[in-house]
């Protein structure tokens, strides 16, 4: 990583001269819709901020994420600052950037309206796979929200295990893109499990709705499950809220696992090479003092093996959660042919109903007690009359 | 904790559904895939699926879906019992809200999206009804009721207490695959938000805005 570049200001490099786009696209950074060409059907609707995200029918590889129309006419300057501020990084952490997100590379405007929307690229190819399920198949965006599953689920609809090499090639990646966002003084705020794509293939990820950051500060994005303890509801999401939603997702995805049993399987840190790891995410998780969670470099660092390097005191800690009782569910077994169709409706195979749970232990000990009560009462008794 | 919408698939098997037991159970092995393929879905909306018709059967007991290896078939006969089926719904709901706890999850008012090509065959399903969606009950849940074919307006009326779509006329089998599209688009949209958010534009239904909604 390198030294922060906070971005405000670098509006200048837009639309003069900047360096030429590496991913290929051709127009310049701030286009009109005529400039586009004819626009395909859209493939996405009514998600988030965007009405429409359309393929640019002369522009294969690119589309067009049109905003809906309440947008906020400061929103062209923010646009402009995203596109440009690659231009202020080092070549290698540009086109980990380029390659790794959905960066918008030019604004799209209209009499008017500054901010129509933005040019992003397609996600690349490598990012779809083919789910298996049943007899069921279908070839679409593997969300990262795989990642948080165990290998047997991953197995389950035909992706190949990542195993704990997989794990933390995909989890470098996730720390290397946040902690460039985070130099560049950006918050994203919407980590979560449908905003990265991930290749089992090439264990790699890819970031996207990235062009709704904004410089320090934004609006907290609410999902449920990733909200942040220290953020306070209605306030807004900021460097130290993405600190905690990145560990949160790297936890999920370092364990494959998403419920409470994630914070202990990384208490429990099982990375032996990477020994640091395990502290970092903790403190992200669970630090006191949300301004003394550790950054995405720091945590980058550790999946690196490196240690956990800080120039400030090591915050204090909330407990772990609390794990949920051990709980049993029954599964259904699929059905097997062979069923007379005189038969009365029913399902084929007799489902195990929940049953009541047994107390026995509690039973003998009520009668224990019983026993041991009557017991002193014959003993008092006995000893009053003497 | 993690929030978990326990979802109720309440489909309609009686005879006159025979004729379309493939689509049926195609359409439900569909369902499965989706569900199943989409981890976070799953995860939030745990899902039972039941049948009924002359008796009323758990096809699938509340479960992530992405745990169930496949859905069994369902076999098509019989009259179409109402009451059997609310009672037994409710039945589900104490027993799975408590399990739903159990492992530590928060657990959402649950929904239940009811599927029928007919009216009811038993005189006294109000009365199980009522019970069903009393407000004294703590974990009385919502109704969100989908009909076609031969199903009646006036009864569903009485039944949903979250929204109600009656087909405009399209062919049963076209319907059931629209209205369990509608399910899973509302499980998918409700899933993002936390809380839930009904997809009311179904390919081939109107959607009737149910105007005494229960409140929370």
């Amino acid at each position: 990583m390198t030294e922060p570049h906070v971005i405000g200001g670098a509006d200048d490099s837009a639309g003069t001269g900047p360096a030429a786009d590496p991913r290929g696209w051709v127009l310049p950074r701030t286009v009109s819709v005529g400039d586009l060409g004819p626009l395909a059907e859209p493939i996405s609707e009514h998600n988030g901020q965007a009405i429409a995200v359309k393929p640019l029918t002369n522009h294969p590889g690119w589309l067009a994420k049109l905003y809906r129309p309440d947008q906020h006419p400061e929103d062209a300057h923010r646009l402009d600052l995203l596109i440009s501020a690659p231009d202020t990084l080092p070549e290698a952490d540009r086109a980990l950037l380029y390659a790794g997100t959905c960066w918008p590379a030019a604004r799209i405007h209209q009499p008017g309206n500054p901010a129509v929307g933005c040019v992003i690229p397609m996600a690349p190819e490598q990012y779809r796979s083919e789910l298996r399920r049943g007899k069921f198949s279908e070839r679409r965006f593997v969300e990262i929200d795989w990642l948080a599953k165990s290998d047997e689920s991953i197995r389950g609809v035909g992706l190949p295990s990542p195993g704990s090499p997989g794990r933390l090639a995909a989890c470098r990646q996730l720390t290397a893109l946040a902690a460039i966002l985070e130099n560049l003084g950006l918050v994203y705020s919407d980590w979560s499990f449908s905003n990265a794509f991930w290749s089992p293939d090439q264990r790699s990820v890819y970031l996207i709705d990235v062009d709704g950051c904004q410089p320090k500060k934004m609006p907290d994005i609410h999902q449920p499950n990733w909200a942040d303890p220290l953020t306070p509801p209605g306030t807004d999401a900021d460097e130290y809220t993405d600190r905690y939603r990145l560990g949160l997702l790297v936890a999920k995805c370092m364990t494959g696992r998403r419920d409470a049993h994630t914070f202990h399987r990384v208490a429990a840190s099982p990375w032996q090479e990477q020994p640091a790891v395990s502290e970092v995410l903790l403190d992200m998780l669970l630090a006191t003092d949300r301004e003394r969670r550790p950054s995405a470099a720091q945590l980058n660092q550790a999946l690196n093996s490196g240690p956990y390097l800080r120039t400030v005191p090591r915050p204090a800690r909330t407990e772990l959660p609390p794990l949920p009782p051990q709980a049993t569910q029954p599964i259904p077994r699929p059905s097997t042919s062979g069923h007379t169709p005189e038969k009365k409706p029913h399902t084929p195979e007799k489902k195990p109903e929940p049953s009541p749970a047994k107390q026995p232990e509690t039973d003998a000990a009520a009668g224990w007690i019983v026993l041991v009560v009557i017991g002193l009462i014959l003993l008092i008794i006995i000893a009053s009359n003497h | 904790m993690s929030l978990c919408l326990p979802t109720y698939v309440v489909i309609d098997a009686s005879t006159s559904m025979k004729p379309h037991e493939g689509v049926l159970n195609a359409t439900l092995a569909r369902l499965h895939y989706n569900l199943a393929t989409n981890p976070r879905v799953s995860e939030f909306a745990q899902v039972c699926v039941v049948a009924f018709s002359t008796d009323v059967h758990v096809v699938i007991p509340m479960s992530d879906m992405e745990q169930v290896p496949a859905m069994p078939e369902v076999i098509c006969g019989g009259r179409t019992e109402y009451g059997k089926t609310f009672d037994r719904v409710r039945e589900c709901i104490e027993q799975d809200v408590s399990n739903l706890r159990m492992q530590g999850l928060d657990v959402l008012r649950p929904t239940i999206f009811f599927l029928t090509d007919g009216g009811p065959t038993d005189a006294r399903w109000q009365d199980a009804f009522r019970q069903l969606v009393d407000r004294d009950w703590p974990r009385h849940p919502h109704v969100i009721a989908y009909g076609f074919g031969g199903a009646k307006r006036d009864v569903l009326e009485q039944v949903a207490t979250k929204a109600l779509f009656i087909a405009d006329g399209s062919d049963t089998e076209s319907a059931l695959s629209a209205a369990i599209t509608g399910l899973l688009n509302t499980l998918i949209a409700s899933s993002k938000t936390g809380q839930m958010q009904i997809a009311t534009d179904v390919r081939g239904f109107q959607y009737v805005e149910v105007a005494q909604e229960y409140v929370d």
